[in-house]
């Protein structure tokens, strides 16, 4: 079983005609710690976007974990999302008006499947959570604070607890380092590789930061997979 | 965590925008129907001010003019009916009752009624409601008064007290009958109808202040009255109504009418009506324009929040449950605005209930929500509703159209 399999896959705006992008075989494999790299607006959200079915291609199919994602309809691939992705964002975007505990809980708010997963760990999704942020050095007295109150670093902890509560399948990061120092990168990229493999979680993580190939073992050039750039081979190691 | 939890963390991370909205729907729920209510028990005690009286006879005036000095004391007759014509009416075959009422002097500004004992067997109020003695009896002496309720308690009489009547119902400087002092015998209970303002005389005893003499001689004289105010009749039959009232319109003697208490009531009060309605239409508009206001702040809420509505989604947040989120926003804010209005209704009714009861006579019920009140109180929560649809339908379109994609 292919992590994520894209065939003849062809994505553009009407609106827009200078961005484009076209893939048309492409196999992203299971096990993998796998990184995008791209200069800005490349497509490296765009590509993201489409993995995780948030954008529908004009052409051809993606499959996730062997399931078509083009063919599904909205509500099912909302489902299909919340059940086997965990994302961390950009800026972490974690809701400012909730707590610790409750940003993490909240993809088990949408999904049923995570939310068995965790509560067959705990008798409580905050339970759960809790276990989480002991792992992840979250310090109990942050707990019930509200995310404007979090540090940096700690914003970052709590954002990938939010990703690997109820261990969904894949692990999407979209450039969550690049506002971070040097220190603090390597800090996250550290506890986020130490959960993926403690969980046994696929990570795809996507960056313009060359720096940071070193933590994976499976790295793309976006440019080099779209074909309406390029013709190229699509892995380089 | 649940989708109404979140709606919730949401007002409350907007504490000052939401407050204020639910204070302005408050106010607005507090206005349409405080409005309402007070509309209602104006007309339910003014239409049940009288019951039971089939027809009101005096001398030719308007219709409205003798139901408003007869009844509700205002105003003032412009002549009497002699009381030859009355006790001739009162031979009519069709005629159970007659009871004469004589207006025109007055107490510390309460008005004075000159009747006879069959008035308190024969004046009903509300649904046929008959008046009751609260203390003591009626009176059976020229000179003994009973008072409306509101009399006795402003005035502070109680039983066997002494009062002076005094000439005219007119503000100012009156002229006291000083020669004839009136016994309190007895206090009625109250009725929220005029009659709780009112002192209650014998007609003789009406007659009687008019006459020069003293208490002990006056009895001496004959006290029948020459002329009455006006009339309460009751009839044998409901049936003889237009008959008898032709009869009196056509009265030989001298220019007489008969009014039906009911229809002039009820003609009364479309006349008010229209104040009425353009007061409901000025509180109808201050309702929309709170509307406007909150839909205004859930479009504005819809731009600021797109980002947080965008990583909900990406997070697996269907565009249905956005909208919900949107909705039950609204709900809470108008239901908590509406019951917060109710509140405040309840409390300013009972703040303002002797205010109202005491200047105006309107005896209000604030902590009874009737039906047409609780349609209206719902109409506002579903107004609400309906004004968060449309960012409710906006964020709910760009949810499938992939307008709140975050990654």
């Amino acid at each position: 079983m292919s992590l994520v399999r894209f065939d003849n896959f062809l994505l553009n705006y009407p609106s827009d005609t200078s961005f484009s992008l076209q893939i048309k075989n492409l196999i992203l494999e299971k096990n993998k710690k796998i990184f995008i790299e791209g200069p800005s607006g490349c497509g490296k959200t765009t590509f993201l976007n489409v993995i995780t079915g948030l954008t529908k291609p004009v052409t051809g199919n993606i499959y996730v974990l062997d399931t078509n994602i083009t063919a599904l309809n909205q509500v099912a691939c909302d489902r299909f999302r919340v059940d086997h992705f965990g994302i961390i964002f950009q800026l972490f975007n974690l809701i400012p008006y909730l707590t610790v505990i409750e940003n993490i809980i909240l993809p088990c708010t949408f999904s049923t499947q995570r939310r068995k997963k965790a509560l067959a760990n705990n008798k409580t999704l905050e339970e759960e959570a809790r276990r989480l942020c002991t792992e992840l050095d979250i310090t109990d007295s942050l707990l019930n604070k509200p995310i404007s109150q979090l540090s940096i670093g700690q914003q970052q902890r709590v954002s990938i607890a939010r990703a690997i509560i109820g261990q969904p399948d894949i692990i999407i990061a979209d450039e969550p380092t690049s506002a971070l120092d040097d220190d603090r990168k390597n800090q996250f990229m550290s506890l986020l590789l130490k959960e993926c493999n403690t969980y046994n979680l696929d990570l795809i993580f996507v960056s313009h930061d060359t720096s940071l190939q070193s933590h994976f073992n499976q790295i793309y050039h976006l440019e080099n997979l779209n074909n309406t750039h390029s013709n190229n081979d699509h892995v380089i190691t | 965590m649940s989708l109404l939890k979140l709606t919730l963390k949401r007002l409350f991370s907007r504490k000052v925008t939401s407050l204020l909205l639910i204070l302005s729907i408050g106010l607005s729920t507090l206005l349409l129907v405080g409005v309402q209510k007070i509309k209602q028990s104006a007309k339910d005690s003014f239409s049940q001010s009288l019951s039971g009286t089939d027809l009101i006879v005096g001398a030719r005036s308007g219709d409205t003019q003798l139901l408003l000095y007869t009844v509700f004391r205002q105003g003032q007759p412009i002549a009497n009916m002699s009381w030859k014509s009355v006790k001739e009416i009162q031979t009519f075959p069709e005629i159970s009752w007659v009871v004469p009422i004589s207006l025109g002097d007055s107490h510390k500004g309460y008005p004075v009624l000159g009747t006879t004992l069959p008035y308190f067997k024969h004046y009903k109020y509300a649904s046929k409601q008959p008046l009751k003695l609260k203390t003591g009896r009626l009176f059976q002496d020229v000179f003994e008064v009973v008072l409306g309720s509101e009399v006795a308690k402003h005035l502070n009489y109680k039983l066997n007290d002494r009062l002076f009547l005094a000439h005219g119902i007119a503000k100012g400087n009156l002229t006291i009958h000083k020669n004839y002092s009136f016994n309190v015998v007895g206090v009625l209970k109250p009725t929220g109808t005029p009659v709780d303002k009112t002192l209650h005389i014998p007609i003789e005893g009406f007659t009687a202040l008019h006459i020069k003499g003293d208490k002990k001689t006056i009895k001496t004289y004959d006290l029948t009255p020459k002329s009455v105010t006006s009339c309460l009749i009751g009839l044998t039959s409901k049936i003889s109504i237009f008959s008898v009232q032709k009869q009196i319109v056509n009265w030989k003697q001298e220019p007489l009418m008969a009014i039906i208490p009911g229809v002039t009531l009820s003609r009364l009060w479309d006349n008010i009506r229209t104040i009425d309605t353009a007061f409901f239409i000025i509180t109808l508009l201050v309702t929309l324009i709170t509307f406007i206001g909150l839909l205004l702040v859930l479009l504005i809420s819809l731009q600021q929040s797109k980002r947080e509505l965008a990583i909900l989604r990406t997070l697996g947040a269907h565009p249905l449950q956005l909208s919900w989120l949107l909705i039950l926003e609204s709900l809470f804010i108008t239901t908590s605005g509406v019951i917060f209005g109710l509140g405040l209704m309840n409390s300013f009714g009972y703040a303002l209930k002797p205010f109202f009861e005491e200047k105006m006579g309107l005896i209000l019920s604030f902590n009874v929500l009737t039906l047409p009140e609780l349609y209206l109180a719902l109409c506002i929560i579903f107004i609400g509703i309906l004004t968060s649809s449309i960012p409710a339908l906006l964020a709910y379109r760009k949810g499938l159209s992939e307008g709140f994609v975050s990654l």
